[in-house]
């Protein structure tokens, strides 16, 4: 079988550290044909290995024949017209990375043209396709006791430091600790970058946790961290949920830990860093009794698997599981729309605002 | 060497692990006492100085609202007191690096119901040896069986999830960090050893672990400070954790 052609629009790291080389991992289903950056013109370092076509903006790209398959990979705020250009050319896949909206009627909109389009479709929350949540999902769904907690813990250094193991392009962008600080003091930054980063970063999460926690509530507090990060507080169907995220200039590997309990288990989901692959996540139960259970890694991550996805839904005809899409979109957006407006709150009662 | 009167039989393990310091003794005064920490040891511990105790041991303190309320240290009449907490090991706390700032502090706890305050209780304790300082509550809910709290100390914020566990013999257990350039994880159980866990850039340091059972640590403690003619701060950073545990039972069980 001839390999599906795809046709990436962006040039960022997250192209050139993360979805070339997985692409280059399943290379007899899928291979680069175009890039398309944005004028920066690092597009062509990336299509080069591959012998891919190059160009700015997304028309060439989207009128390229060879183009199976489209992968948004642009700045959030592109992503649903990104997405609703391709299904407008006629595209039989788009991999949107996520999210796939920032807003409600932005996902709405997405998903109803590829619901109509019959466009299949994939969001890249990796952590969801990753094949250890299944595992973990399983014990959470087949055991004894509803879910009670669920702590998302996030702690990053500079991806330089994996970008660097995994591809030669220089990064687009400089690492955290060459960027300004957001100006915390003032309400409206601190309210916009929360958004920002559950949206950017959490949301790598809150797919499985809607698997547990289905229905939203309320966010209970909201406060970023420094140098950059977040604090959440929320309940959502009954659980009791903290997000935890923050990106250091320095310091330890990255840790990337879902704690869940049950009124019987502890359940841990350990992630390993963005960008390399090193297998699935790990999976640890402890039970009521004390026991602890450590199911192995396995080989394949969800990067890979959510690839895989696409490629299933063009060559099996996968069905593509469009309302959950869309609701796994409108949690993120609840969930960010309700912190930023939690860390107005807490400003305001502080008297700051 | 200094009499000891212990009803509890890991405390007497404990004097025949202290044969040069500590000999088991029936008459209070002038010795240590150890007192059980069910319902009331507050007021047993009390009724012990008022004996004649030269210091005390609480084995396992519970969290008791009229036990907090009540508190007035003066009523011990400047008799240390080594609390014995489960999951709180002062000698492992006393170790904890608090050199780099933290950007967050976050605690896991899950206990069955009869255990539940004790264990969130340690918990707080322990953001709060992380915190460098006593934390603030700034926010608070209650989920089904689950509670999820903020918190602050000396400036770092904090967030706290605790949950009830179903079956009455199942194991407490807790987890806290302080996430930052350092990271430091604290995981204790009932029953097992606490493991303190530091990453940094270089790698992973686990801190020994510690074999003493934490029966005679509280014993040893209590015997030093009455020997040293010094002060204990268990009591006043008890109740300090004891405040916000209590915090979090009334929201889950209003």
């Amino acid at each position: 079988m001839t390999p599906r052609g795809v046709g990436i629009i962006g040039a960022g790291p997250g192209v050139s550290a993360l979805h070339a080389p997985t692409l280059g991992r399943l290379a007899g289903r899928l291979r680069i044909v175009h890039v398309a950056d944005a004028g920066s013109g690092r597009g062509a370092a990336i299509a080069a290995p591959s012998g891919a076509r190059h160009s700015t903006g997304v028309g060439e790209l989207l009128a390229d024949p060879a183009v199976e398959v489209v992968a948004v990979c642009s700045p959030p705020e592109f992503h649903a017209g990104q997405v609703l250009a391709a299904i407008e050319a006629g595209k039989r896949a788009v991999f949107c990375e996520k999210p796939l909206a920032l807003t409600a009627e932005d996902a709405r909109a997405v998903v109803d043209a590829c619901r109509v389009s019959g466009t299949a479709l994939v969001v890249g929350t990796n952590h969801v396709f990753d094949p250890a949540w299944a595992r973990a999902k399983h014990h959470l769904v087949g055991n004894r006791g509803r879910v009670q907690t669920w702590s998302a813990t996030i702690a990053l250094p500079p991806n330089g430091r994996y970008h660097d193991l995994v591809t030669e392009v220089a990064p687009a962008s400089p690492p955290p600790a060459g960027r300004p600080a957001p100006d915390w003091s003032d309400p409206r930054v601190a309210a916009a970058v929360v958004r920002q980063l559950v949206l950017g970063l959490g949301i790598h999460d809150l797919p499985a946790l809607r698997d547990v926690a289905p229905v939203f509530e309320q966010v209970v507090f909201a406060q970023p961290l420094v140098p950059i990060g977040y604090l959440i507080g929320l309940v959502a169907g009954g659980v009791a949920i903290q997000l935890t995220a923050v990106m250091l200039p320095r310091g330890a590997d990255a840790l990337w830990r879902l704690s869940i309990g049950t009124g019987f288990d502890d359940v841990d989901v350990e992630f390993p860093p963005a960008f390399v692959h090193a297998g699935s996540a790990t999976v640890t139960v402890r039970t009521s009794d004390g026991t602890i259970t450590r199911y192995p890694a396995t080989p394949e991550d969800g990067y890979v698997e959510e690839w895989r996805a696409i490629a299933d839904a063009l060559d099996h005809g996968q069905p593509a599981e469009y309302g959950e899409l869309l609701d796994d979109a409108l949690f993120a957006i609840q969930i960010a729309d309700a912190a930023a407006e939690a860390v107005l709150a807490a400003a305001a009662r502080k008297g700051t605002s | 060497m200094i009499g000891v009167r212990a009803p509890l039989a890991s405390y007497r393990v404990a004097i025949t692990e202290l044969p040069e310091r500590a000999r088991s003794a029936n008459d209070p005064r002038g010795s240590i006492v150890v007192v059980g920490g069910g319902t009331g040891w507050f007021a047993r511990a009390v009724s012990a100085v008022e004996a004649g105790a030269a210091g005390l041991v609480v084995a396992d303190p519970a969290v008791e609202v009229s036990g907090i309320s009540g508190f007035a240290e003066s009523d011990l009449r400047g008799v240390p007191v080594a609390l014995d907490r489960e999951l709180l090991r002062p000698d492992v706390a006393a170790e904890i690096s608090r050199e780099q700032p933290a950007s967050v502090l976050t605690a896991t706890c899950a206990a069955p119901a009869a255990a539940f305050d004790r264990t969130i209780c340690d918990a707080v304790g322990w953001l709060r040896v992380l915190a460098g300082g006593p934390l603030q509550v700034t926010a608070l809910q209650a989920g089904d069986g689950g509670l999820i709290m903020a918190v602050e100390g000396r400036g770092c914020p904090g967030g706290v999830l605790a949950r009830v566990l179903v079956e009455p013999t199942a194991v407490p257990r807790l987890r806290v960090s302080a996430i930052g350039a350092v990271r430091s994880e604290v995981s204790a159980a009932a029953a097992a050893a606490t493991v303190v866990r530091m990453d940094d850039e270089r790698g992973t340091l686990i801190a020994p672990a510690r074999f003493e059972t934490r029966q005679r640590l509280a014993l040893r403690r209590a015997i030093a400070a009455v020997t040293n003619g010094t002060m204990l701060d268990d009591l006043h950073e008890f109740a300090i954790d004891a405040e916000i545990a209590l915090a979090g039972r009334r929201a889950l069980s209003p």
